[in-house]
């Protein structure tokens, strides 16, 4: 299995238990099939508790991981289609992204995840376009209004004529889901496009309700990587005998060692050329604040602690100063780290201070 | 061979798509907050009206609520079960429930009783 979608899945497991769905199963009560009705009663929820554990963990330890996404994905369709006041279609989209992955050939390129994202997407726009009330803006306006109680949007609404923006966001949201993301998922040259879209899109979305979805706010982000084109080598090249060079290099390399899930290979060598600290990516040198990106994005504790942050663990949060909601900074640091415009504007601003006569002198 | 089994899924759900353009219900086609549901039930089995704990146990749902999913769902509930576990029993079931804030509408099981 390639380390980005190791790295999504095993991230998944570890949300889906920091938000407490490690435990929400339940037994056969009105189920969507009703075959499963034939099964023992109280049989379902523990079978399902031990394999979750069972499997989740032994993913965890790189055991047979194929195998265990299929039996986590079984899990949770199970557990939908036993019972309907139970169906969550975030967790659906749980069980599919395990069993897609379990699904995909060893070591392959993971278009089946990428398809159940741009399914899930068409789906969405189709069965919003076709909904009267989604059409006219009557849903937002009676939902953001009557239900979230969004102060943000009825201060802009009663601005504008009656339920026009109301019709906007109802619109811009059917284009997205229907047109843009399955469009820009679909088409390759165009995914880091949409994978900006997408996460502007549910970050808007989030920071207008306050609401998560459950497990899909986090599932649908861990989805993406299935998008990203991971390098297969991260090479690093210091001068050890450069004192600024070697801290750094031992910065990267404590990054390094916390490769729980993604396997990154980092080789020291004699620095070429002038400079004296650069990251090569796939054999090609990557340099400024591209490499830390980099060196970050590739370390599986950067995502660990994101999960926490985006699934607001309640056992570390308890222990803050402050009532913050961590999936507004883990957002934005995600969103403002990872942007090539950051780069581009860390990069001017070092270039500057290196050429200021001070600095020369 | 996983390949093949990973595509028919992906088909089935497009079948769902479009299985649910002519049905109400919406299982396995991603059809998450397409409607705000607001709802209320009240149950009479074998003349005496149940308590809300009493319908919460029953249905193992809300008495009074709100729903992001189809509404069919909840009257799925008490479809299955009234036809199921609870055959027997001579349940009234009546819903009260409104789409989006518009419209109040109310559904009865068994479907031609009114209460």
């Amino acid at each position: 299995m390639r380390p980005h979608v190791l790295l999504a899945v095993k991230a998944l497991f570890l949300c889906l238990i920091f938000k407490g769905y490690a435990t929400k199963f339940t037994d056969v009560f009105v189920p969507v099939w009703p075959v499963l009705d034939l099964l023992p009663v109280g049989l379902l929820r523990p079978l399902l508790i031990a394999i979750f554990w069972g499997a989740g963990t032994t993913l965890l330890l790189n055991r047979a991981v194929r195998s265990c996404c299929i039996a986590l994905g079984i899990v949770y369709l199970l557990a939908m289609s036993a019972s309907i006041p139970a169906y969550r279609n975030a967790q659906v989209f749980c069980g599919l992204f395990f069993l897609m992955v379990g699904l995909t050939e060893r070591d392959g390129d993971p278009w089946l995840l990428r398809w159940q994202v741009i399914v899930l997407y068409f789906g969405c726009g189709v069965n919003k376009f076709c909904e009267p009330d989604w059409r006219s803006g009557q849903y937002m306006e009676y939902w953001l209004r009557e239900i979230v109680g969004a102060a943000p949007y009825g201060f802009v609404a009663d601005l504008l004529p009656a339920m026009l923006l109301s019709w906007l966001l109802c619109w811009m949201t059917i284009i997205i889901e229907l047109v843009v993301l399955p469009a820009g998922f679909a088409i390759r040259r165009f995914n880091r496009t949409a994978i900006w879209i997408a996460v502007f899109f549910h970050g808007a979305s989030l920071a207008l309700t306050h609401n998560d979805f459950g497990i899909f706010f986090s599932a649908i982000l861990l989805s993406l990587f299935s998008f990203i084109r991971w390098p297969r080598s991260i090479t690093l090249l210091y001068d050890a005998s450069d004192p600024v060079s070697l801290r750094r290099s031992r910065y990267v390399e404590m990054l390094r060692h916390s490769h729980l899930m993604a396997q990154v290979g980092v080789a020291p060598a004699v620095a070429p050329t002038e400079r004296r600290f650069s990251v090569t990516v796939d054999g090609q040198d990557v340099g400024g604040f591209a490499a830390v990106q980099a060196v970050v994005g590739l370390s599986a504790l950067t995502w660990l602690i994101m999960c926490i942050m985006v699934t607001e663990v309640p056992v570390i949060l308890k222990y803050l100063p402050f009532d913050l909601n961590p999936q507004y900074p883990a957002l934005a640091f995600g969103v403002v780290f990872f942007s090539p415009v950051t780069a581009r504007l860390v990069d001017s601003r070092l270039r500057r201070r290196e050429n200021s006569p001070l600095t020369s002198a | 061979m996983r390949s093949r089994v990973g595509t028919a899924i992906l088909l089935i759900q497009l079948g769902m798509i479009v299985f649910a353009r002519f049905h109400p219900a919406r299982y396995f086609c991603w059809a998450p907050h397409d409607a705000q549901a607001e709802y209320e039930l009240s149950v009479v089995v074998a003349g005496r009206a149940l308590s809300d704990t009493e319908i919460r146990n029953r249905y193992r749902m809300a008495v009074r609520g709100r729903d992001p999913r189809a509404i069919q769902h909840r009257m799925d509930v008490v479809r299955i079960y009234e036809t199921t576990y609870g055959r027997h029993e001579d349940a009234r079931v009546r819903m009260t429930y409104t789409i989006n804030g518009l419209n109040p509408r109310t559904w009865t099981w068994p479907p031609d009783v009114t209460q």
